[in-house]
Parts: C-alpha cells; structure tokens; sequence
C-alpha cells in the first residue's frame, strides 16, 4: 500500500478529494516564503556578505568626489558578494530536507512539492530586502560624499535582480545537484569569472567586446573618465536579461518533478487533477519559461549591438568642444567653465581660486577656470564594454569601427593639443587654467587645491601653464617629450609660489608635501639647477620651479600677509616682467635672499644596478627660460 | 582489524574508505580548478600580463581548495566511530587517497599557466620566464591543508552536516584575511624581478609553508578521537568510582 491513502486516512491527514484550493496553496506558499525569508535574512553568511558591502562602499568612496555614472555600476559589483552568498544559501535551504532525511516526511504533507519550492523562491525577498538596504544606504551615503550626477535607477534595480537570479538559481540547482558542494562550486566558478569581468587589472580571460554584457555583471574601464552620463551602459537589457535569467531558473525550481509527475498520471483516472504536477501548472510554467527565453534572447541580441555613432559623435563632441557643452558660472571676477554633471563642483574650485586671487593686487582681467577631459584613453574599452586594461583597442574593419577609429584620433589629438596650445578653446584665458574631472578629497585635498592654486597663480602673474611638446635626438635616444620653461632667477615665480601655496591651508600643506619629495637637477640652456616638480591642475605637466624660487616663496610665506602684499602692490607690474629678479624682491621685502647650493648633472648613459643589471639613463633637451 | 600489526590497519581500511570517500566533490572541484586553467589558456587574449596569469593560477586554486573541504565528511560517522581504531587514521586515509588526484590537478594546472606564460609575446632582449613554482606549490598546500583543517574542526561539531560548505567558506574566509593583511603573501611579478620582487616571493612562499604546518597541525589535532568517545570513558570511570 503506497503512503498517500495512509496519510490522507490518519487523523488530520487530508483526503485526496480535498487538497487545498489555489487560495489555501497561496497562503501556505506565503507562510513557507515569509519562514524561508526570515531564515535567510538572518544567515550569519548573508550578513556578513552585506556588511562586507557596506564597509567596501564606505572606505572606496573615501578620497575623492564619486561620480554617479561610475559608481552606480560599482554599487552592483559589490552586490556580487551577496549574491554568491544567497546562491549558497538558497541552495543548502532548498537542499535541508534532502540532508536532514526529511523527504518522506515532506513528501506527505498536503502541499506539492512547488509549493515549497515557491516558498524558497519568495524567501530570497528576504536577502533581497538586506541588498535593497544596503543599495539605499549607499546611495544615500554617496550623495553625502557630494557624489555629482544621479544615480540610474534602472542600474541599481539590475544590482538587486542579481541578487534575485542568485537566489533563483540556488533554489534551481539544489533540484538538479543536491549535494552542497554545487552551490559552493557553482559560486566559486562564477566568482572567479565575475573577478575577471569586474576588476581592472590583471585580466587573466579576456572577453570579445561586449560580450562581458552576457554575464550577471560586468564593470567597463572608463566610466569614471567620461564628463557625464554616456549612455554606454546598456542598463535596460541587462536589467530584463537578469530579470529574465532569475525567472527561467524560478520556472526550473517549480518544474513538477518525476514523482509528481508520476503521482498526478496516477491519480489522473481517481481524481481531478489539483496538483501542481496537474497539466495547467506545467503549460503555464511553459508559458512564462518560454517568455524568459525570450526576453533573454533579446537582451543578450541588444547588448551585443554597438553603440550607435550619433551617440559616439556626442561623446567625442563634448570632450573636443568643451565650450559648446560646459556651463558657465560667474562668481567675482572669475567665470567657471563646468560640464553640466559637474556644476556642484565649482564651489570646491573656487576655494583655492579665491585663495590666490584675494592675496594678489586687484586685477583688471576675467580669469576662465575651465574644465576639460584629459584621460578618455579608455574610452574605446568603455564602448566596449571591458575592464581589461590590456585588450586590443583596435577598431573592427566596417563603417562602425572606421568611425570610432576617427573620433578616437580626433580625442588623442585634442588632448594631446590641451597640454601645449594655450589658445586651444574659446572663450579660455591665456594662459588657460583648466582643470580635469577628479577632485581629490580627504588627505588628497591639498594636492588637488594646490594644483589649481599654481595654475591660478601662474596665470596672475604671466607665466605659462601649457607646455610645449619638443622632438629631440641625441646619444641616448630621441623621441618627443614636454619640456617646460624654467623661470630661473625670476621674481614672478617666487610670487606665484607664494599666492599658491599660501591660498588655502591644505594648499600649503600639499606645498610642503610636494617640497618632501626632494629636488632634482634640471638642465635649462647650459647650466643645471636645482628645481622641484609641483603637480599643476588639469591635463598640463606640473611646473617645474627652481630651488631658489622656492627657497624666497617659503621665506614670504613667514612674513605678514600685509607686509608682503604691501610690497607687490607698490610695483605689481614690474614684478611681472621677467627682467625682475628674486634679488631685487628679496630686497624690497628686506629680507636676505636665501643660497641655494649647486647640484651637479645626474649620470646618463648606462649606469649599473643591483644584480649587475645596467639601466640606460636617457637625457631629455635643456629647458628653456620662461619670456 | 587487527591494530597492533604495523601497516596493516591502514591497508585494511584503504579499501572501505575508498568506497565511501566522497570522490564526487573532489573530483568536481578538480575538474573546475582545471576548467578555469583551461579558460585562462584558450581566452587569453592579445596580452596577457604575467601578473594576469598568476591571478587565474590562484583562481584555479579555489575551486580545488572547495571540493577538498568536502574530505572529511562522513555521513556513516556514527559507524565508523566504533571502529577499533584511531579516528585519525581514517581522515589520513582519505588525504592519502586524495592525494594523486591533487597531485595531478596541481600539475595540470601548472602546465596550462605555463602554455599561457610561453604564448605571452616579451619584449625583445627579454630572457624567459619561469613560473614560481615552489611558491605557488607552497600556496596550493597551504591553501588545501586550510580548508581540511577547517573541515576537521567542523567535523567535530553540531554542524558536521553542512561541515563541507562551512570549512569551504571559513577557509576562503582565512585565505582573504591573510591576503588583506600586510604580509605581502601574493606576490605577482615574476618576470624581469628585481631583487626586492624576488625576496618577496621567497618571503611569501616561507610564510605559506608556515601556515601550510600550522593547518596540517591544526587539522591532526582535531582529527584526533571525538570528545564524544572521551565523555563516554569518563562517564565510565565515573561510574566506576561511584560503584566502589
């Protein structure tokens, strides 16, 4: 005698004729759902994946002002790690009754078997709701940052849908491979494949283009490079293709089993069929299995396509023709040049700015901070939708890769043109003070705020901020390099290396950061001379100052702001000119002009190392004494 | 089983443990840690750096180190409790037995990074290149003997039954830890080293070695007879001296 007519006949036991009603399965699908959620929700492995998401986000969005175009898609990075533990978990729930010999038992309750697994499904809403947490702290936490730009809605709904496709799956998996060891394996597997996919570098499989897109998740290089929202990602697809992926792998745990399949046949003559290995349940799993694969197979056809080359013409326009896309905001005597994303970032700018411009004579000129792209290098690996930083970045040989080809060549020559025409883009001051897309924060402040600040001050007081790019040849090697001018022995120089670093407090801090670093020799016409190098704002090389420079800038910044304004101010004009020296200014601020002792050139040619290695130490042409 | 004969106890129990080893996980965790091998060798690209090729060694690892956690697990452990020996001497079986499969899957992994390595274009002048060997052999044992130092730990608890899944993740748990931590245990350049590069791959591979002793010693410990068997002696005992 087989156990059902034994169950349905004890006492409590229900008959066959009344198996419960769709109401009563969906109540008892919802109280499985809600146990099974609240299970998992509290798993230590779940917990502590989410809050290993929390602490990432927190400490990586640490340093430097997020940009919601990147950091959407890195949020959904980051919920890989709650994904792979909800794979796990809903594959060892699925599997208890399995392992804890509990199937027979299970087998005799009036419920079918997908009614349990409908309940494993609806308790992923339980990790789900942790991962919808954490995204919704994050966000909140990135806007705190000041992060520019919004976050897409569509992309962080697709972080969540890998979390759901990961609970689908597991509950899936555990049918068709009990043992635990597949869950484990399946999230080692794909783990090391979404490493691949996610992190910069090293990039052990590197993928077609594109095709990263198929995966659960994939981050391209670039995005943080881009001046705004560029549509590459294509957000929709891959949100439907998870959705889509997380419903076919629902349809395969719902799937009626053999033994329902060979119960419902059974009782098929006896009794009407209610089970949910009946005919109905089977054509509607159908149904909407065949609808995921559809809608799968769309997506995966829609992230394969291209971007489309108006977009990529847009793209290469914004960043070739800042003017034409920036807006401009007047404060003082200084008109700010942003990218739309970016305009919150002008009052960061206009510290260090104001800081160089309030301690320097009133000025009768409109300064133009502008901003420009100098590092869309990965911008061909972003089209295409990878983070390896090694992947060919060759065009396809068709009308599409021909365009991009051009529109790459027209980016490179741009910014290769930032570093050394100073009259590159309208509507800038000459000489231009630009800067670029990343503003660093926290102990970076000061960098980024004497960055700017030199710039400033070199534009105050005449001397370049582009530097001209010259070809050269001699006994160690030839090539093309920057060579910037050297104000050796000007008065101009020492001013604006007093205005800079003096402009803000981080400035000065980032000043003497700058000056632990130690000088070095610089050839300038025949004579070598102690300089230190400074990080300018922007795509330009930093300046190079002379040790001298310095040495007078460090003496001012010990005397009363008064005192050394006063003394500008009575011949800001002269001190300009580059006929002015460090002597002379030394002498109106009556104070000893400080020695600086020789430096003797560095060695060049081959030079031998440790391990009887030999280094060729190339020499780059003399500097020029900045006119 | 006679277990005062040299030898003979181990001989007689290779045959059962044989039987009832769980060969599956094993097997499919070798197999995975191959067929990641195999993907790094057949999609690796136009360029394949030399720290890209250690990154998807270790990956391959991984999986090797998951199905390995899953040794020690035994479903008839009530049975094999009675038995007229150590409890040990199963769980070294069972490693013994391991032992080939692992041998082989280290080696094959091997052999693909190196297929990948000789493809990958050097620049002119460029001397070859060797994969570290003995350091990456030094982190595979240690890697191993981790996740079968937690599955003997985990054996020894209420939760022998997901004991597989829990010295799985506690051991990756451990491999992260260590790897955040500022010892600098993997290294990745090994091409052109200078002489700091390669004292920090000999640094790394001493300090595996002693966390590859400090598992093996962890994972004897507790192999050893479960507390179950000593409550039973001393309930004994107790008795015992409650009967005098």
């Amino acid at each position: 005698m087989s156990p059902e007519p034994l169950v349905a006949s004890a006492p409590g036991g229900l008959a066959a004729e009344s198996r419960p009603d769709a109401r009563r399965l969906c109540r008892v699908l919802l109280l499985a759902g809600r146990a099974e959620a609240g299970r998992m929700a509290r798993n230590p492995l779940i917990l502590a994946s989410v809050a290993v998401v929390a602490v990432a986000i927190a400490r990586g969005s640490r340093g430097q002002v997020p940009l919601w175009w990147g950091w959407d898609m890195t949020i959904g990075s980051w919920l890989l790690i709650p994904a792979g533990a909800v794979l796990v978990v809903a594959h060892l729930a699925a599997g208890r009754a399995r392992r804890d010999g509990m199937s027979q038992l299970y087998e005799s309750y009036p419920v079918p078997e997908a009614a349990r697994a409908g309940g494993l499904l609806l308790g992923v809403a339980g990790p789900v709701a942790l991962a919808a947490a954490v995204t919704a702290a994050a966000t909140a936490w990135l806007d705190g940052q000041g992060a520019l730009g919004a976050p897409s809605p569509v992309i962080l709904l697709a972080g969540l849908l890998l979390v759901v496709l990961a609970g689908a799956v597991g509950v899936a998996l555990a049918r068709l491979l009990p043992h635990p060891v597949a869950g484990l394996l399946a999230v080692a597997v794909l783990g090391v494949i979404e490493v691949d996919l996610v992190v910069p570098e090293p990039v052990p499989v590197a993928f077609p283009a594109r095709v990263g897109w198929l995966f659960p998740w994939t981050e391209p290089a670039g995005l943080g490079s881009l001046p705004g929202p560029s549509g590459l990602v294509p957000a929709a697809a891959h949100a439907a293709e998870l959705a889509a992926l997380a419903g076919l792998a629902g349809v395969a745990a719902l799937w009626p089993g053999r033994r329902a399949r060979t119960a419902s046949r059974r009782g098929a003559s006896k009794a009407p069929r209610r089970r949910a290995g009946g005919t109905a349940p089977a054509a509607a799993l159908t149904l909407v299995g065949v609808g995921c694969l559809a809608l799968a197979g769309w997506a995966a056809w829609a992230q394969l396509q291209p971007a489309p080359p108006s977009q990529l013409s847009r793209l290469a326009s914004a960043i070739t023709h800042p003017a034409g896309v920036e807006r401009c905001v007047a404060r003082g005597a200084v008109r700010y040049c942003a990218y739309p994303a970016f305009v919150p970032e002008i009052a960061r700018w206009a510290v260090p700015v104001s800081g160089v411009l309030g301690r320097a004579p009133a000025l009768r000129r409109t300064l133009v901070v502008r901003q420009v792209v100098d590092d869309s290098s990965w911008l061909i690996l972003t089209i295409d939708g990878t983070n390896n930083l090694g992947a060919s970045t060759a065009t396809p040989p068709n009308a599409w890769g021909r365009q991009l080809a051009r529109l790459a060549r027209a980016i490179a020559t741009f910014e290769d043109a930032e570093t050394s025409d100073p009259r590159l883009i309208p509507g800038t001051s000459v000489p231009p003070v630009y800067t670029d897309l990343t503003w660093t924060e926290g102990s970076g402040l000061g960098t980024s705020e004497l960055g700017l600040a030199v710039s400033t001050a070199n534009w105050v007081t005449g001397l370049p901020t582009t530097v001209p790019i010259v070809s050269y040849s001699n006994s160690t090697g030839s090539g093309s390099v920057p060579v910037p001018c050297v104000a050796v022995g000007q008065a101009r120089e020492a001013i604006a290396l007093w205005l800079a670093a003096g402009a803000t407090p981080a400035a000065r801090a980032g000043f003497a950061a700058a000056l632990a670093q130690g000088s070095g020799p610089t050839q300038v016409g025949r004579k070598w001379i102690a300089t230190y190098y400074l990080n300018g704002s922007g795509p330009a090389p930093g300046p190079t100052v002379t040790a001298q420079g310095v040495a007078l800038a460090g003496e001012m910044l010990r005397l009363p702001t008064a005192q050394v304004r006063a003394a500008l101010s009575a011949r800001w004009p002269g001190w300009l000119r580059s006929q002015a020296t460090d002597a002379q200014l030394a002498a109106a601020l009556r104070i000893p002009l400080p020695s600086v002792p020789p430096v003797s050139p560095p060695p060049s040619g081959p030079v031998p190392g440790p391990n009887g290695t030999v280094s060729i130490i190339g020499q780059n042409p003399p500097s020029p004494v900045c006119r | 089983v006679p277990v005062n004969a040299a030898g003979r106890p181990l001989l007689a129990l290779a045959g059962p443990v044989a039987r009832t080893m769980p060969w599956g996980p094993l097997l499919a965790g070798c197999a995975a840690g191959i067929c990641v091998g195999l993907a790094m060798a057949l999609f690796r690209g136009p360029t394949l750096s030399p720290p890209g090729i250690v990154l998807g060694v270790r990956a391959s690892f991984v999986p090797v180190m998951t199905g390995l956690a899953f040794l020690l697990h035994d479903p008839h452990r009530q049975l094999t409790a009675a038995l007229p020996v150590r409890a040990w001497l199963a769980s070294a079986v069972r490693v013994a037995l391991a032992l080939p499969v692992l041998g082989a899957t280290a080696g094959a992994e091997f052999v693909l990074a190196a297929r990948a390595l000789a493809a990958d274009p050097r620049g002119p002048g460029a001397g070859p290149a060797a994969l570290p060997w003995t350091a990456l052999a030094a982190e595979l044992a240690a890697w191993c003997l981790l996740a079968l130092a937690a599955a003997a730990l985990m054996a020894r608890t209420r939760w022998h039954d997901v004991g597989g899944v829990v010295a799985a993740l506690g051991a990756l748990a451990t491999l992260a830890v260590l790897a955040l931590a500022p010892l600098h245990l993997l290294p990745t350049a090994f091409t052109d080293m200078t002489a700091a590069e390669r004292q920090a791959w000999t640094l790394a591979w001493r300090l595996w070695l002693a966390v590859a002793l400090l598992a093996a010693a962890l994972a004897a410990w507790a192999s050893r007879d479960p507390w179950l068997r000593t409550r039973v002696i001393r309930f004994r005992c107790r008795s015992a001296h409650a009967a005098g």
